[in-house]
């Protein structure tokens, strides 16, 4: 074989694509020195940072979006200890089919388990998780009586004891409520005072929703099934003839309201798709009058301890960071979810726009303790009673 | 290819040695074993852990029983979806293989010009991801903003638009775009070319046309690669996956593959129990077309190269022009159009709306660029391809030439294995695979690793691989062998010093298939990888499947394209280089 120049040069060439894609470890730690003190705590913590920083790594299981949405915000805890974090996940049945056959056979690799609403569920009933209240060490994540929105830990299992929030969220309305603005006109729009009025049968056709019976958009519906009943479900679906989206087909959705096939979008299969089409000065606009049914805050952003994670140190450390201040601050400077913004009301307000801070300063504060039992049923009763109706009516989402 | 004697009445078989039991004997058995426990052993886990109705198939305690099965005789969609895939398969295979078959004739038999150079470009065509083919087609007819049905709504001819991507006729269309005719040509021209030449001489000294020589002599001696090729699709029945779960999830059409695929991975609770069950039926399927493919392999006369090799060309006379023509406008359509609309569409702030501002951005590759995910999944993708593409030719040759060549025992037995393990969807065999890794003391180490996925793309194209070389070395004849063992060469020599310098065009093929298909392995490795290990058409997919990022699939896309034609092209002119032409050129220059 003989070697020619413009061989060499491929070869060359692609060895440096290779150098170039190498893995670089994490940026050289900032670590906080452990001073010395006679303080039991500091001392437990810096040895608590110690320990995580040589074990070096930590790895999360979050959901679909979660490196879109959050990895900025994991970075921050990288680069503030120098711990590589590494964002595993996927819809939640392929994160506990995996997870569930590791631990099978004994093969524990994730630390800490971020994921929405079913994937937690899941981890919740398959025991996978460890009690969280033990692992929040740190006053200034424990202490919740000065620079919270919320004065107590926001539990997302029924027992209280595995998941916590991690943010709040302070919609608007109970609802994602979206519109095409050249579709739907201000006058026809104002008109609009109450979830009930999307009944009106002017609205016939107009409306498009996610594929609620399969889980699309289920905190939006648990909430308008709690103020309003399943007649509202049941009119909307039997005489407002929405068109709906394959699960979790958020580009069509976002796409269509911004043509104006959907003239009015309700139960998104996601935010990010809105919110892009809206940046780029596409017709969409988000509803941010809220309605007369009011809207409850909630937490945001679940939360969990794996046991026996491969790094129970850096596991811990971050679990309390999460709710320091330095964690909260870098969620308000790096989500991307739409408004979701920090527990703490005394950190920077980052990114989130003023009048998400101005819902959550509303006076009186009205939570959603989305743990409580009623919640749970409501949950789970909605999706029955859709799926039922989805299948009486003969919906097929996408069709 | 040097001279030799002519042909051969069946296939050949080294005769018989009474000494050869020793090492060989014994390398051969321990091959077969890892074999047949890398392809056996996921597919029997899967049936027997069908039978457990536990709530959890992973976890202990075990329930055993017929539950799953029953569950998945009587689930709707079953019955559904193998149906459509049949349908999408007949679509994509009546309206491909005609064509497929005519234009290898045209490329191999006839004069028309630059048919070296189609055929290259055919090659291309395979070498472009499918994804990014997929991606092109959706942004060119996805109904309303589609470029095609933009463009005939602005020139006020249709509105709405009358193309629509998410649709059965969508499907065969992206898949026909897709591999579904370039694979194809690629298998068959080779084939065609080195076919003996003697016959049709003979057919036009008889007096006979073209058109006529082509049809009742060219087509009926070509019938056997022909059927190989045609066994090989069948099979692909079963293996389609990105293209129908792109496209049809959108409007809930699942073939057989995509409910498997929506049952473990879509479901909020997955359904292992009838996901395993539909796969049983595949092998069910599966079971009844090996026995017909051997029956081919063996019944017939092969021997179509040797001494008197003499291809001659057919006139294709004023339609050599158009014929041409009509061939590039195939090949423009199947890679340049979709790649360009492609990169088009990668520097819109948002693909199809022509109102976004800004309309034009560099936004999307810049992000693509900095996502860390994309940075570790280029470097997994060049280990994974580069390595599934030098190992997995000699690999698969050895194979073939043991089942083809030898009387070594359990040959059948591991060509049976070998062609079952194609029957096995990929996204099951990867579970099948994760759950061999998670269970065999000695793998557990590797489960998580780069090294599972190297071992999971370089088998996964054993089936195609092993059989093609199957196939020529059916057709190949013995006589270059026997003349080496003549001269006093051992069984490994020959092999090593006669047979692959024969195969290296099929070689550079094979790696070639094994390179491209380990850069866009997606099912087969999606269970597999961790996010470290995640390759770059895992990313393509999720950015697809979660559907907000279209821009940066379209991205990562036209990379896996550059990757695999900047790396695979130079790789196969240094092996066609080092190799035997068996061309036209040679034919003529003689």
């Amino acid at each position: 074989m003989r070697l020619n120049g413009r061989f060499i040069a491929i070869a060359a060439a692609f060895a440096v694509v290779l150098g170039a894609c190498a893995g670089n470890p994490p940026a050289a730690s900032p670590a906080p020195t452990a001073a010395k003190t006679d303080d039991p705590f500091t001392a437990e913590w810096n040895a608590l940072v110690a320990a995580a920083q040589k074990e070096g790594s930590l790895t999360i299981v979050g959901g679909p979006e979660g490196s879109q949405q959050d990895g900025q915000w994991y970075e921050a805890f990288q680069k503030q200890y120098g711990i590589k974090v590494t964002l595993g996940g996927g819809n939640a049945a392929e994160v506990r089919t995996r997870t569930l056959a590791e631990r099978a056979q004994g093969v524990y690799t994730i630390d800490v388990s971020a994921q929405g609403g079913t994937g937690t569920e899941g981890f919740v009933a398959a025991k996978v998780l460890d009690p969280l209240a033990p692992f929040i060490i740190n006053p200034e994540a424990k202490d919740r009586s000065k620079g919270w929105y919320v004065k107590e830990p926001i539990w997302s299992d029924p027992t209280r004891e595995f998941c916590q929030y991690t943010g709040l969220e302070a919609p608007s309305n109970p609802g994602e409520f979206y519109y095409n603005s050249q579709k739907v006109s201000q006058a026809e729009i104002d008109s609009v005072k109450s979830w009930k009025d999307l009944l009106d049968p002017k609205w016939k056709g107009r409306i498009v929703i996610g594929d609620i019976a399969s889980g699309e958009a289920a905190t939006d519906r648990t909430r308008l099934w709690l103020m309003l009943g399943k007649t509202w479900f049941e009119t909307l679906l039997r005489t407002g003839a929405p068109k709906i989206v394959t699960y979790g087909d958020e580009r069509t959705y976002a796409d269509g309201v911004a043509r104006g096939d959907y003239q009015i979008a309700l139960f998104p299969p996601g935010t990010a798709s809105l919110q892009k089409a809206i940046d780029s000065k596409l017709p969409v606009v988000r509803l941010e009058r809220t309605l007369a049914e009011g809207s409850p805050h909630n937490g945001a952003g679940r939360f969990c301890m794996m046991n026996k994670p491969p790094h129970p140190n850096a596991a811990k450390l971050f679990m309390n960071w999460v709710f320091m201040k330095d964690g909260q601050a870098a969620l308000n400077a790096f989500t991307n979810r739409e408004g979701r913004l920090a527990l703490r009301s005394d950190v920077p307000q980052g990114k989130i726009k003023d009048i998400v801070i101005q819902r959550a300063q509303k006076v009186p504060f009205l939570f959603e303790d989305t743990s409580r039992p009623e919640w749970i049923a409501a949950r789970a009763d909605s999706q029955t009673y859709l799926k039922s109706l989805f299948a009486e009516l003969k919906i097929v989402p996408g069709q | 290819m040097g001279s030799a004697t002519a042909a051969i009445a069946s296939p050949l078989r080294v005769p018989r040695r009474r000494r050869a039991v020793g090492i060989r004997t014994f390398a051969l058995a321990a091959c077969l074993i890892a074999l047949s426990t890398y392809l056996v052993y996921p597919v029997l886990l899967l049936l027997v852990l069908s039978f457990n109705q536990g709530e959890n198939v992973l976890v202990p305690p075990f329930e055993w029983g017929l539950g799953n099965w029953q569950a998945a005789i009587a689930m709707p969609g079953l019955f559904t979806s193998l149906g459509n895939s049949l349908t999408i398969w007949s679509a994509v295979t009546v309206f491909s293989f005609p064509i497929a078959v005519a234009i290898a004739l045209v490329l191999a038999r006839t004069n028309i010009p630059f048919s070296r150079g189609l055929e290259f470009m055919f090659w291309l065509a395979f070498i472009f991801p499918s994804i990014a083919s997929t991606l092109g087609w959706i942004m060119l007819l996805a109904p309303d903003w589609g470029f095609f049905n933009f463009g005939l709504q602005q020139l006020g001819v249709a509105r709405p638009g009358p193309f629509n991507i998410y649709s059965v006729p969508g499907i065969v269309w992206a898949k026909l775009m897709g591999d579904g005719i370039a694979f194809k040509v690629m298998l068959l021209t080779p084939a065609f070319r080195n076919m003996d030449g003697a016959l049709e001489e003979a057919a036009r000294i008889a007096g006979q046309s073209s058109l006529k020589t082509m049809l009742r002599v060219t087509l009926p001696v070509m019938i056997s690669p022909i059927v190989l090729v045609l066994s090989l699709q069948l099979i692909k029945m079963f293996q389609g996956f990105e293209v129908e779960w792109v496209i049809g999830s959108r409007f809930n059409y699942f073939v057989y593959s995509t409910l498997i695929y929506q049952l473990i991975r879509r479901e909020e609770i997955p359904q292992f129990g009838p996901a395993i069950v539909l796969a049983s039926v595949t092998l069910i399927i599966i079971a009844l077309v090996i026995p017909f493919q051997q029956w081919i392999v063996r019944r017939r006369i092969y021997t179509t190269v040797d001494s008197a090799f003499r291809p001659g060309l057919l006139s294709l006379g004023r339609w050599r022009w158009p014929t041409f023509g009509a061939i590039a406008l195939l090949i423009f359509l199947l890679t340049a159009l979709p790649l360009f609309i492609l990169l088009v569409g990668s520097v819109m702030t948002r693909v199809g709306f022509f109102n976004a501002v800004p309309l034009w951005t560099l936004d999307h590759w810049r992000e693509v660029f900095v996502e860390k995910r994309f940075q570790s999944g280029l470097q997994t993708t060049l280990t994974l391809a580069i390595t599934a593409g030098l190992v997995s030719p000699i690999l698969f040759s050895l194979l073939a030439y043991v089942i083809v060549r030898t009387r070594q025992r359990g040959r059948a037995i591991l060509d049976s294995v070998i062609w079952a393990s194609a029957a096995m969807p990929g996204i099951l065999l990867g579970f099948g695979l994760l759950l061999m890794f998670l269970m065999t003391p000695g793998l557990r180490i590797l489960f998580g690793t780069t090294w599972v996925l190297l071992i999971v793309v370089t088998m996964s194209g054993v089936t195609t691989g092993t059989n093609v070389f199957k196939g020529v070395l059916v057709q190949l004849g013995a006589s270059l062998e026997e003349a080496g063992r003549v001269a006093g060469a051992g069984w490994l020599r020959t092999y090593f010093a006669i047979v692959i310098p024969v195969l290296m065009p099929t070689m550079v093929l094979v790696g070639m298939i094994n390179f491209v298909a380990a850069a866009g392995a997606t099912s087969s490795v999606v269970l597999l990888a961790s996010r470290d290990t995640a390759t770059l058409s895992l990313l393509a997919l999720e950015f697809t499947a979660s559907g907000g990022l279209l821009e940066e699939a379209s991205i990562i896309s036209v990379i896996i394209t550059l990757l695999t034609m900047g790396v695979s092209l130079p790789m196969r002119a240094l092996a066609l280089r080092l190799g035997v032409r068996h061309d036209v050129a040679i034919e003529r220059a003689r």
